[in-house]
């Protein structure tokens, strides 16, 4: 038998192998492709090729008169053998164009596909500093990172991640910044992962946090590139997940839930009194209604007696209790917020007007909530829009607060800081307690922020090796 | 074993929970069912009884708003009492009355009648009730007002308040900021002052006066309260009343002073003069069985407006040496005649003087202290007052028309 | 190494430690004050509270020379290296049942404390639950979020206590603790101060964990910052309560620091802050409580397996809330322990004074006999 015969006979072998692994789906596709001295095998997904790139480098080249037999001369674009049928398919999933011919694996790299392009990402508005935000496909969010920090100790490592998935997972941190052994855990927490598939961090952040009952993950999630270049530069690691915006940083402190890019980029009284604000929106938002059935319930000796006098008139004829009230318009406030956010902006502005202006309006006119609860979850509501990080978190213990508060009165609300914080104490990223914040580095950044010029330390708990980030001498100049 | 126990843990917990959270929901007291305190008026008779009388404020009580969106507001209070063996007693009967819980941490006005004061047992009961509730506590001011005026008390005028009880708090404030001449003393200060050692307390004093018609014209309330001058006591046991000047004295000894009017007169000039920034110092020493008094007052004067009564031209540093003269000689006077009253007359230590002693001299305290008439070995030995007119207004001599 | 498992090993920093010391020693006076209550307490408050800083130095000796000897040890290895393993064991249950003893106590002080000015309506078993729950939650956390809130939650107090002394100002008449030496003896005013001293037992928060520093510090110099702020902050409690009641009106209530705070009144605007003062305090009560139980706890891992500690921390918390709920129920009051026997001072002294001592002559004992031994050689 001739060597055409025999490579024809191979081709075709190699063909059906092909078809019987994913020729299946109709988007893939698997096409013998003449030659002038033979036939090769032609393996792509269509839609993840570019087609016009193909023509021109690869399909056109092969099939000039130019071409002699040598694929790599011939063709205009890098490319790359794979070892292995196995690694050939797998690259073509991932994008790949790819030629079998002369018993090789040809890869090219001509991957191109629908994306959305790099927009201002909604939950992190800014008033000032970059508007740019991560987008679904990893590559374009690595760029943007590599854009901001062009350092050669920025390392970028990456792994599959989901047996049907084959996500690509990549984990960015700054080498001899970075605490070595927080990297070594998030890999080997990242390579003990065993599921089907990944499609967005928030799954990823589940697996990687170490008690899943906890309010509170100690990890972070941003969608803005300059913050998690910061991150980067404190030390942290941050975890890129291909098909979602949402990058993980690690490891991430409480009070990193009340720190934005914008407080380092305006001046430093209204940063920090940015972040104080934030702060006091949070203690509102979890425990405004709390405190206040525990205020009027039990230890009404708070309240003046004009106020007090207000809100007996206002109560006095709703039926239900004021506990029962608070948690009837906590319900409806929740209701009203995720409808809001499920439909389209249009119509979840409406929803949102008619649900605080005609129910709440409506519901006091009715005598079935008094107005004073009404305003009482309207800032609670508000207030917690400040810290949209937390928004599971006060949801939660807002309600432990209220039945607390209902039950023990201010010795209730003292219950549940206690478990607040104690459970929040327990928490810790990768080693580091998320509520620690009183080391003098940390301390600088934390309710208040210090001028940048005496910034000069990075976080001591998560940057353990090499804590100086700038010379303050220097700076001083 | 293991899987059971953590079942059992995991229903019990929540269950464990429930039962707690809805056996102590109950505990709290809806605001709805309150009834706020706003002042209390106790009395005691002869029988025994404790008599009291609450004002709570109306939670039906609603203002009124007229077309031009000014709201009138009107009394908003519910005037109740009962009576009973016990303090205790009587303000359970009337929370049953009202089915309602009373709730007395808003209490601003305490007052007691002349006769019940007087009486050592009642102020005994009365003190201990004070201090063991945590509710009806030691924080409102103290007043004792005359048997007969209770029934006036809550038909008095209280001006631009709707509560009697934030009426007579507000005017405490106003009297102490203008006048003086009533004494504010919250009933933990009466019940510190009864247990400190060589100290009598004093109390306010509270009187309802016929209003007169003709000047305030179509006025609804028939009375007004005035809260000139100050109770004194011997002990826990109400003594007597003294008058609006002793009241001057004792606020200014006692270094409770912000400002008061002082009318000052004599053949050349006649004035009214404000004494404000005072301060005071009473020295004591014990020497042969006596105890020797040293008083010295310092403030400034404001003066009002300037009559003159003579013909003689007057400089404007004579004006001056003229009325701080005047005003020294008055508050001299005003000081002697209050401490001899309380020595002489009502035999009362108000203002510590025994404590004093015991402060500087704690040996010969404890030998006088021995002696429950101490007051009596008081000397007088020096009164120094120095005021100085730091302001005249606008104009410098008086005004005389020429 | 197994990877991403938290560390088991719990570090505490300095400041942690003398917080949570500090914090803890300031609860009694906080809820109770005993110091103005005792009978042997005089006019000459200043003085006894100075007095009772020396005595405290002294008494707390014994405690504080074995943690020098053997710095970085625990105390289970330090009773273990003196007198033996089995003698050790010995020592840790008479100190857990110690322990029982004073969170029974204060546990006791705090339903008082509650249950007569806070919630009096609420039922005893409720409040029981709300005090031991928490603490039962805190202890299982263990000594690491013990400490870390102890950072969260002292610095509050604290604040309120000196915010509290400031408000109270316009309200002070000095004349109330003068004269300062005052008129009684010299022996009354000992006997006071040796009281208030021996009721101070947080040194045994310190011996307790002192193994656990961060970095190898001096335990003497914790020791001394922590009775310096103790002091400071003990003199803004009752000074301002003292100045502000009176003496002997103080020593009638039974929560003199909170009817201090009720009177706070600040210009017509700030008043009617008890409740934030009582709501400052509550973490660091449950802190106090769940210190006694977690250094119980502590003990306990030392004489049976590290496995069992839970369970043991779980039936402890039980036994003393039922021993409570029965104590209540059977109307016995905090004052009984304090005040009115010795039972509190006589427990407080031998756990952190007398047991001590006996491990101290112990070892200088066998350091002597070492020495003959190679001197004879």
């Amino acid at each position: 038998m001739s060597i055409k015969a025999d490579n024809d006979n191979y081709l075709n072998r190699v063909y059906n192998e092909i078809k019987d692994v994913i020729g299946a789906s109709f988007d893939i596709a698997i096409e013998y492709f003449d030659l002038q001295d033979g036939r090769a095998l032609l393996v792509y997904v269509d839609g993840l090729v570019d087609r016009d790139l193909m023509n021109r480098d690869v399909i056109g080249p092969l099939k000039s008169p130019a071409f002699k037999g040598d694929l790599k001369l011939t063709t205009r674009c890098a490319h790359s053998l794979a070892n292995s049928q196995q690694e050939f398919i797998t690259e073509i999933l991932e994008g790949n164009l790819g030629i079998f011919y002369d018993r090789q694996y040809f890869l090219f790299d001509l991957r191109k596909w629908e994306k959305r392009a790099i927009q201002s990402p909604d939950a992190e508005n800014v008033t000032r500093g970059p508007k740019e935000g991560f987008t679904e496909d990893i590559i374009t969010c690595t760029v943007l990172l590599r854009r901001k920090l062009k350092s050669v100790d920025f390392i970028i490592e990456n792994m599959k991640i989901g047996k049907q998935t084959n996500t690509t997972v990549a984990v960015g941190y700054i080498k001899g910044i970075a605490d070595p052994h927080i990297i070594d855990n998030v890999k080997y927490k990242l390579g003990c992962i065993d599921v089907d598939g990944i499609v967005e961090s928030g799954k990823l952040e589940q697996y990687l946090e170490s008690n899943s009952l906890a309010s509170v993950s100690g990890i972070g999630v941003t969608q803005k590139p300059d913050i998690a270049v910061k991150r980067l530069l404190e030390g942290r690691i941050i975890i890129l997940c291909d098909g979602t915006p949402h990058v993980l940083t690690i490891p991430e402190l409480f009070l990193d839930n009340f720190k934005t890019a914008e407080d380092y980029y305006h001046r430093v009284f209204f940063g920090s009194f940015m972040r104080v604000m934030r702060i006091l929106g949070f203690v509102i938002s979890v425990s405004l209604p709390g405190v206040a059935v525990a205020v009027t319930n039990y230890n009404r000796e708070m309240l003046p007696v004009s106020y007090i006098e207000t809100i007996i008139k206002s109560v006095s004829n709703t039926p239900f209790p004021r506990a029962v009230e608070m948690l009837f318009l906590m319900i409806m406030m929740e209701l009203l917020k995720e409808s809001g956010t499920r439909l389209p902006k249009t119509i979840g502005s409406a929803v949102s007007i008619v649900g605080a202006l005609i129910v709440g309006d409506a519901a006091v006119r009715a005598g079935i909530v008094s107005s004073p609860s009404v305003m009482i979850v309207a800032l609670t509501a508000v207030s917690g829009f400040v810290i949209p990080n937390l928004n599971e978190f006060t949801t939660i213990y807002r309600l432990s607060f209220l039945a607390l508060g209902a039950t023990l009165g201010i010795v209730g609300i003292g219950v549940a800081i206690v478990f607040m914080i104690a459970q929040l104490a327990s928490i810790d990223s990768f080693g580091v307690p998320i509520l620690s914040f009183y080391r003098t580095s940390e301390l600088k950044d934390s309710i208040i922020r210090f001028p940048l010029k005496k910034l000069t330390l990075r976080p001591q708990n998560i940057a353990r090796g090499n804590i100086r980030s700038a010379s303050s001498s220097g700076l001083d100049k | 074993m293991k899987r059971l126990c953590a079942l059992v843990v995991a229903i019990m917990c929540p269950v464990c929970c429930s039962i707690m959270l809805l056996a102590s929901c109950s505990s709290g007291i809806e605001p709805r069912n309150m009834a706020i305190t706003n002042s209390a008026i106790y009395d005691y008779d002869e029988s025994g009884l404790f008599h009291v009388i609450l004002e709570i404020i109306d939670s039906k009580g609603s203002d009124s708003q007229s077309n031009t969106g000014i709201v009138t507001q009107s009394r908003t209070s519910v005037i109740t009492s009962a009576s009973d063996y016990t303090l205790s007693g009587a303000i359970t009967a009337i929370a049953d009355k009202l089915d309602k819980t009373l709730f007395g941490t808003h209490n601003r006005i305490r007052f007691l009648t002349e006769r019940m004061a007087s009486n050592e047992l009642a102020m005994q009961e009365f003190v201990d009730f004070i201090i063991r509730n945590d509710e009806f506590d030691e924080r409102p001011l103290l007043f004792i007002i005359k048997d007969e005026d209770i029934e006036k008390l809550f038909k008095a005028d209280i001006g631009l308040h709707t509560l009697l009880g934030e009426y007579v708090y507000g005017t405490s404030r106003s009297n102490i900021e203008s006048s003086s001449d009533g004494v504010f003393i919250t009933t933990l200060k009466f019940i510190i002052d009864i247990l400190e050692d060589g100290q009598d307390p004093v109390a306010g004093f509270v009187s309802v006066n016929n209003k007169d018609l003709n000047l305030s014209g179509a006025a609804s309330d028939e009375y007004e309260l005035a809260f000139e001058g100050m109770a004194v006591f011997n002990g826990i046991k109400y003594i007597s009343y003294m008058s609006k000047d002793d009241a001057i004295v004792y606020n200014a000894l006692a270094g409770k002073f912000k400002r008061a009017r002082l009318s000052i007169y004599n053949d050349e000039i006649s004035t009214a003069v404000e004494m404000y920034e005072m301060h005071s110092c009473i020295n004591v020493e014990y020497a042969n069985e006596q105890i020797l008094l040293d008083v010295e007052i310092k403030a400034k004067l404001r003066t009002g407006e300037i009559l003159k009564q003579s013909d003689r031209s007057i400089s404007a540093s004579n004006l001056k040496e003229q009325i701080e003269i005047l005003a020294e000689s008055k508050m001299k006077s005003m000081i002697q005649d209050t401490l001899t009253v309380s020595r002489d007359e009502i035999e009362t230590d108000i203002f510590g003087i025994g404590n004093l002693l015991r402060v500087s001299a704690p040996n010969k305290w404890r030998m006088v202290a021995q002696n429950g008439k101490y007051i009596n070995a008081m000397v007088i030995n020096n009164i120094i007052v120095d005021f100085s007119v730091t302001y005249f207004g606008e104009l410098i001599n008086p005004f005389t028309g020429d | 190494m197994r990877l991403g498992a938290s560390v088991k090993n719990i570090k505490i920093s300095a400041l942690q430690l003398i917080l949570l010391a500090v914090g803890v020693a300031l609860m009694l006076p906080y809820t109770f004050m005993p110091i103005i209550k005792s009978a042997e307490t005089t006019r000459s408050l200043i003085l006894t509270i100075t007095l009772s800083i020396v005595y405290l130095l002294i008494l707390d000796a014994p405690i504080i020379f074995l943690m020098k000897k053997h710095q970085g040890a625990s105390a289970h290895e330090i009773f273990g290296s003196i007198a033996g393993s089995k003698f050790s064991k010995v020592i840790s249950v008479v100190y857990i049942l110690l322990f029982a003893f004073l969170l029974f106590s204060y546990a006791l002080i705090v339903v008082q404390f509650l249950k007569t000015s806070i919630i009096p309506t609420v039922p005893t078993t409720v409040v029981l639950s709300a005090i031991l729950v928490p603490a039962v939650y805190i202890v299982f956390k263990g000594g690491g979020v013990l400490a870390r809130i102890s950072v969260f939650f002292v610095p509050i107090m604290l604040f309120t206590i000196l915010l509290f002394s400031i408000f109270g100002v316009p309200d002070m008449d000095i004349k109330r603790i003068l004269p300062i030496v005052g008129s009684d003896s010299i022996l009354s005013v000992n006997k006071a101060a040796l009281i208030v001293a021996t009721r101070v037992s947080e040194v045994l928060i310190i011996f307790s964990f002192a193994n656990h520093l961060r970095k190898t510090q001096s335990t003497t110099k914790i020791y001394l910052i922590t009775i310096c702020m103790y002091s400071i902050f003990l003199v803004l409690m009752v000074l301002p309560t003292v100045l502000v009641l009176g003496q002997k009106y103080a020593s009638m209530t039974l929560n003199p620091y909170y009817t201090y705070a009720r009177q706070i009144k600040f210009y017509d605007s700030i008043e009617r802050l008890h409740a934030l003062s009582a709501l400052a305090g509550f973490p660091c009560m449950i802190l106090r409580l769940s210190t006694y139980g977690v250094m119980a706890s502590k003990m306990f891992s030392n004489i049976a397996l590290a496995k069992h500690t839970k369970v043991f921390t779980l039936a402890f918390f039980i036994v003393i809330f039922i021993t409570l709920l029965l104590a209540l129920s059977y109307g016995f009051f905090a004052n009984t322990i304090i005040i009115d026997t010795n039972t509190y001072i006589v427990i407080s002294i031998i756990a952190k004074c007398i047991l001590p001592l006996v491990f101290v002559v112990i070892y200088l004992i066998k350091k002597a006999l070492v020495k003959l031994t190679l001197l004879r050689r």
